[in-house]
């Protein structure tokens, strides 16, 4: 599907015919596969594909963007042109001519239809087996081959393919108490390779597991109440009450907390934060992000001190550059600065220690989606899994609730880290824009954040 | 910039190109099999400012098209975001191959059509399509001025955008389905940050119309204005249980958490706590809960559902009893309901479930400060956030983070930040004690009223 460079060189050429300092096309082709099994049948096979073209032009601080489906050297011409309406007949029209194509395959296995049919069966067993209190489960896979080529006027022209394969599982349970959730998924930038390291059972126990417990669960306190959050459970907190605001379009509109804070202390100095596109095979990984720079590893906090932003290309291009940080929804979306895989580095305390000693708190064994006001770093999570924590001992289940916080503040109550870590992988979604990202963290204590529960 | 004449040719071709590329599929069905086709295709504008320059301008003209299959009782399903000829086929060919894996269920059939006359809405309004591009960028660039010198308490204008779209459907069945419905909209967007360091707030503001002749940008400059300004100097109060007011912008959303459990599609997996209460008070008697695409105000306002049936206005809840769920044609039959033209795609790669399009709650007869003035010890709720991860819509759980303004003898007080509101929907549904005549329409075509819910625990410090 990838583009002659003559073609390329051509589209480049007039998509800067007004004038303008920075042209780039980015083509994508993507199929995906999926299966649904609830409601104990194979309820959905579905597959999907897209392929296009967006195309966007700079002219001073002014992004002209326009996208097509028809990969046609008229199309592609027509394209170039409505993006470049942003242009105003200035500057010198440059001869424009991108490098060869570098271009990094994917060798994974997707698999057949039957290889995901059995894999989720498995999962769905598992987690129907788990207890008679389970009335519903539903287990979604799906797996992908994004494959996509940018090139722009400075001469980049690379292209990649990235495999990503995803398996989710809901269950329900029901008691006395009504109804309750459960839920556990696992996603890999990989093939069907990531269940030669991964039993899909034991995910659809884990998920029935915690829809089990939670009948027993008692209502959540309120107020606020010291939280230890398990090791990999919740690094999701630190990419949206931090992450997020230190993305450089935030900084530079002045409209995140950490605007000209480089070199302060924001956090405890036991608190080390890393944004890095190159792990594994991590939800968030990849060779080149979205504009074609390589991923790296960005240190953001360095033992409490901000020391960098992430950038795009745009943003970077008044500092240093890009930090690999450009990333899109598809060929259909401008790209902008997006995090890979965030975590927060371990420390030297063990998980033992840090529970034996906390008097009384919640104890979050899985944190659940949420979101942030990055103007202020004000944030809300839901639990998926939480005890409470008295003298020292995990002990009742409690329902789920929100923590509500403010990013920068909980980081200066991080006062213990533990030596254990994960990741776990998770969607980010920013100004309408969903893409994949991983996130990781030490089992950690908060010295207080605000639960939203029912009781006192 | 001129006016793109793709437009026009959009809106003279969109409709007919589609309606033969949907038939064209259904007309390839084999004996025994049932076909579905449904095609989109959608025009948009999209236009930011920043410091009175253009931030970005964006232009997006992109079909879509999604197959549902149905041999033997089993079904497959496959979709694409192109409709050339090749990648039709090979979404046709993907479709039913699929069919030949997933389970057989006896209820899997394609919706008869009902012969129902369909009553064209006037839901397309050229005027925004018809805008030359100058003028619109004029618009995000006013907005972003206006914003900026409205107060000078706000320190930022992160966004003053203008988008304007026509979207056009069609689609076809073997079962005699055949319809197309087409509609316009634009809006003008703003999010504004006021003061600086720990006394940071930010309000936002949207005006969605038809058409360029609706759009109310002083609306929205004086409401993401106030909204952020009016927090300024706000406290994290104690925890304490208490009344809760929420605007009518929070009161939708609130409203939109209940499409889920009324699913026809959720009642029948046992995924919802509706189940098995048709006919039972699940709400106060004041709440009439209706869900009407048929009514214009609302812009996702649609003379077809998802798989092409008639729309109607529906009563889901009437003097708080819950009277009907909102059904797509599988969750009707299965659950022996009548089918009442409720499915909905929750994007191009889902199948169609019952859910709503243009909720509304029937008004009361008390002004929002009615309400505030026989409230002793309340909360009026300006926003609410973390719904993803705080509303359960299996067991009702609700716990959301909140920002207003606090209540006290019938007067505002204290501006009220990071602070929690929980219960659990059922509870609330009982405990509304007050509704607003206030009705007014969103961007996510439901509208909303100013709602008032006793017993609500808010946590603070």
């Amino acid at each position: 599907m990838f583009l002659e460079q003559s073609l390329i060189d051509t589209v480049l050429n007039e998509a800067l015919k007004n004038g303008g300092q920075f042209a780039e096309i980015f083509v994508e082709s993507k199929n995906q596969s999926g299966v649904r099994f609830d409601n104990g049948k194979i309820e959905e096979l579905s597959n999907g594909g897209s392929k296009g073209a967006g195309i966007r032009v700079i002219f001073h601080s002014s992004t002209g963007f326009a996208h097509t489906a028809d990969l046609s050297e008229e199309s592609l011409i027509k394209t170039a042109r409505a993006a470049s309406q942003i242009a105003k007949n200035e500057g010198v029209i440059r001869d424009i001519s991108v490098w060869k194509n570098n271009h990094v395959p994917s060798f994974a296995e997707l698999g057949s239809k039957n290889d995901h049919i059995r894999i989720i069966e498995k999962t769905n067993d598992s987690a129907r087996e788990y207890g008679s209190e389970i009335v519903q489960v539903s287990v979604d896979f799906g797996n992908s081959m994004r494959s996509f080529q940018v090139a722009n006027s400075d001469g980049v022209n690379i292209g990649e393919q990235q495999a990503r394969t995803r398996l989710s599982v809901t269950s329900v349970a029901k008691g006395d108490t009504g109804l309750q959730t459960g839920y556990e998924s696992v996603a890999e930038t990989t093939g069907l390779d990531l269940f030669n390291r991964m039993d899909p059972s034991d995910i659809g126990r884990e998920s029935s597991r915690r829809a089990s417990i939670k009948l027993q669960a008692q209502p959540c306190p309120s107020g606020e109440i010291t939280v230890v959050l398990a090791g990999g459970s919740g690094g999701i907190l630190f990419h949206e009450a931090c992450g997020h605001g230190l993305e450089a379009d935030h900084i530079v509109k002045d409209a995140s907390v950490y605007t000209n804070k480089v070199g302060h202390r924001v956090a405890s100095s036991i608190v080390t934060l890393v944004d890095n596109g190159t792990v594994g095979h991590e939800w968030g990984t990849s060779t080149f992000d979205d504009e074609g720079h390589p991923t790296r590893e960005n240190v953001l906090i360095k033992d409490g001190e901000l020391v960098g932003y992430m950038y795009d290309f745009q943003r970077g291009s008044h500092s240093n550059g890009s930090s690999g940080n450009g990333r899109r929804q598809s060929y259909k979306h401008l790209p902008m600065v997006r995090m890979t895989n965030t975590y927060l580095m371990p420390g030297d305390a063990t998980k033992d220690e840090i529970i034996s000693d906390t008097k009384y708190g919640i104890y979050v064994a899985k944190l659940g989606g949420g979101s942030v006001n990055t103007a202020t770093g004000d944030f809300v999570f839901g639990t998926i899994e939480a005890y409470l924590i008295e003298n020292g001992k995990i002990t009742t289940p409690i329902r789920d609730a929100n923590l509500i916080g403010n990013g920068p503040d909980i980081l200066k109550k991080i006062d213990a880290i533990a030596d254990d870590f994960s990741m776990m992988p998770g969607t980010c979604g920013k100004d309408g824009q969903l893409v994949p990202v991983g996130c990781g963290q030490p089992t950690l204590r908060i010295t207080s954040v605000t639960v939203g529960g029912t009781v006192k | 910039m001129g006016k793109d004449l793709e437009n026009k040719n959009f809106l003279k071709t969109g409709k007919e190109q589609l309606l033969k590329t949907v038939s064209d599929i259904v007309s390839q069905a084999k004996e025994g099999e049932e076909i579905e086709a449904y095609a989109t295709q959608s025009y948009e504008t999209s236009i930011k400012a920043f410091k009175s320059t253009i931030e970005s301008f964006e232009q997006s003209n992109s079909h879509e098209i999604a197959i549902r299959v149905i041999n033997d009782h089993s079904l497959g399903f496959a979709w694409s975001g192109s409709l050339e000829p090749s990648e039709v086929a090979l979404a046709l060919k993907l479709a039913r191959e699929n069919s030949k894996y997933s389970s057989k269920d006896e209820f899997l059939r394609l919706p008869q059509d009902s012969h129902s006359t369909v009553i064209e809405l006037d839901t397309f309004d050229e005027s925004c399509l018809n805008l030359d591009s100058s003028k619109k960028i004029q618009l995000a660039i006013d907005l972003d001025r206006r914003l900026t010198d409205k107060d000078k308490r706000v320190r930022v204008v992160e966004r003053a955008s203008y988008l304007d779209f026509a979207h056009v459907v069609a689609i076809a069945s073997t079962t005699g389905i055949m319809r197309t419905a087409q509609r316009t909209g634009c809006l003008l967007a703003a999010y504004v940050i006021a003061g600086a360091d720990d006394d940071t707030h930010v309000g936002g503001s949207v005006s969605i119309s038809r058409g360029i002749p609706g759009l109310n940008m002083l609306k929205v400059v004086n409401e993401s204005v106030e909204r952020a300004t009016r927090l300024l100097g706000a406290i994290k109060p104690p925890s304490e249980e208490l009344t809760i007011i929420f605007e009518p912008r929070v009161a939708t959303i609130f409203m939109n958490s209940l499409s889920a459990p009324l699913s026809g599609n959720s009642v029948y997996k046992h995924r919802s706590f509706f189940e098995n209460r048709i006919n039972e008070l699940i709400a106060v008697k004041e709440l009439t809960l209706l869900d009407n695409p048929l009514d214009i105000s609302s812009i996702t306002a649609s003379e077809i559902d998802a798989e092409g049936l008639v729309c109607r206005s529906n009563t889901l809840i009437e003097g708080g009893k819950l009277i009907q769920f909102l059904h797509s044609s599988e969750s009707a039959l299965r659950l022996g309901a009548k089918a009442n033209g409720c499915s909905v795609r929750h994007g191009l790669a889902s199948l169609p479930v019952g859910g709503s399009r243009s909720f509304s709650i029937k008004q009361g007869s008390l002004t929002k400060n009615d309400l505030i003035r026989s409230t002793a010890k309340g909360l009026l709720v300006q926003t609410i956030s973390g719904l993803n991860s705080g509303v359960n819509t299996i067991s009702g759980d609700f716990s959301v983070g909140a920002e207003g303004i606090l209540i006290e003898n019938g007067e505002m007080t204290n501006p009220v930040k990071e602070v929690t509101i929980a219960g659990t929907i059922q509870k609330m549904l009982h405990n509304i004690s007050g509704i607003g005549n206030d009705l007014e329409w969103f961007s996510s075509g439901t509208s909303g009223v100013s709602l008032r819910i006793e017993g609500m625990k808010m946590s603070g410090k």
